[in-house]
């Protein structure tokens, strides 16, 4: 009788403690919610990577020729999405991205590239997309900022232009035509005229629906 | 001793669940756990700070210096730890910022890096991290878009 007595001495005491240890495991996994996938010694040469970033100029290419591996990321408040934005972007603010599940926004296999309107943001938000380890995330460098001093107010005055530095005025002036011509349009408008754009290009390329 | 050996099953059920919380405890690898929260300095901004600001600031203050940027170290009289940025990791780095009591600072010309290595160490778990910026309106749109086909744009100031 005092065996048993001793017993469930003991189970009671067992059961205390895993019911204390059960609590702590279900208090942590409730706030300590996401963390970081990848180490730290990985991690850091990944960012450090120039590979990551791309200039205003590329990315005017990518959409100029609306590329399909690439998903360009606005990193800015609805508000200022709704004003202005680059062509075919999809709006994430930041602190939705770190709220909530990449999966929803990040295309794997894809370019991603995130652009806020300086430096910062994206530049957090790429290092918090790669430590969760989605790799396809890339910077628009210096954002839109950078575009509109690049891209939209860019202007040659000399008196020879090579025939790099036509193409690539060529392209700002493509990019940036587009640009105002899709943020001059209402909302309900813009996707029926990527839509009608990308149909004029079929045409003039001799393609057929 | 023979009430040890009968309690076998409950003991490597206490073991595992004390393993599991030190693994929840110390995060994946050398990241910290909540994500969101060590962030949230970068959504309100409190983690920029000025030349003056932190001219200003109380405590022992170190500046981790991730490149020659001595347009704004010139000015600063505290102790200053030059770090090249892709051994920014290593233990002596990490040590020395670790053990460091008072706010510290990274410098670099380039905020974009300054901005990236803020988070790796923030999600180290550092606290009290901060960018010396001299701009501190860097996500702040300086252009105004004019929604019609004429491309003149303005400054906003």
């Amino acid at each position: 009788m005092r065996f048993n007595n001793n017993t469930m001495t003991i189970r009671h005491k067992y059961s205390i403690v895993l019911l204390f240890l059960g609590a702590i495991l279900a208090i942590l996994s409730l706030s300590g919610t996401r963390s970081f996938t990848v180490k730290p010694e990985i991690l850091l040469p990944e960012i450090l990577d120039q590979q990551t970033i791309f200039t205003v100029d590329q990315v005017a290419k990518f959409i100029i020729s609306e590329e399909k591996q690439v998903q360009i990321i606005d990193l800015r408040s609805p508000e200022e999405f709704m004003l202005m934005n680059i062509p075919g972007s999809v709006n994430v603010p930041y602190d939705m991205l770190i709220d909530d599940d990449p999966d929803k926004y990040i295309i794997r296999g894809s370019r991603n590239i995130i652009y806020s309107n300086g430096d910062l943001n994206a530049n957090y938000a790429m290092v918090i997309l790669k430590g969760l380890n989605y790799n396809d995330v890339y910077v628009m460098k210096g954002g839109m900022n950078e575009w509109f001093k690049t891209i939209m107010n860019s202007s040659f005055s000399g008196e020879r232009i090579s025939a790099r530095e036509n193409s690539l005025f060529e392209g700002r002036m493509k990019a940036r035509k587009l640009f105002v011509e899709i943020n001059s349009l209402p909302d309900s408008l813009k996707l029926s005229y990527m839509e009608n754009r990308r149909a004029m290009a079929k045409k003039l390329d001799g393609g057929c629906e | 001793m023979s009430t040890i050996k009968k309690n076998i099953p409950g003991l490597i059920v206490i073991l595992t669940l004390i393993i599991l919380i030190l693994i929840r405890l110390s995060g994946a690898g050398e990241f910290k756990p909540d994500l969101k929260k060590r962030a949230e300095s970068s959504i309100s901004l409190s983690n920029l700070i000025t030349p003056d600001q932190a001219e200003k600031m109380a405590g022992n203050k170190l500046i981790i210096s991730l490149d020659e940027n001595d347009m704004i170290l010139s000015n600063f009289k505290c102790e200053v730890c030059k770090v090249k940025p892709d051994s920014l990791v290593l233990k002596t780095n990490l040590d020395k910022i670790f053990k460091h009591k008072g706010p510290v600072m990274l410098s670099s010309s380039s905020e974009e890096l300054s901005a990236r290595l803020w988070m790796v160490l923030t999600q180290m778990g550092f606290k009290n991290l901060f960018i010396l910026t001299d701009q501190n309106d860097n996500e702040v749109i300086k252009y105004k878009f004019q929604p019609d086909t004429t491309i003149g744009l303005e400054l906003d100031e």
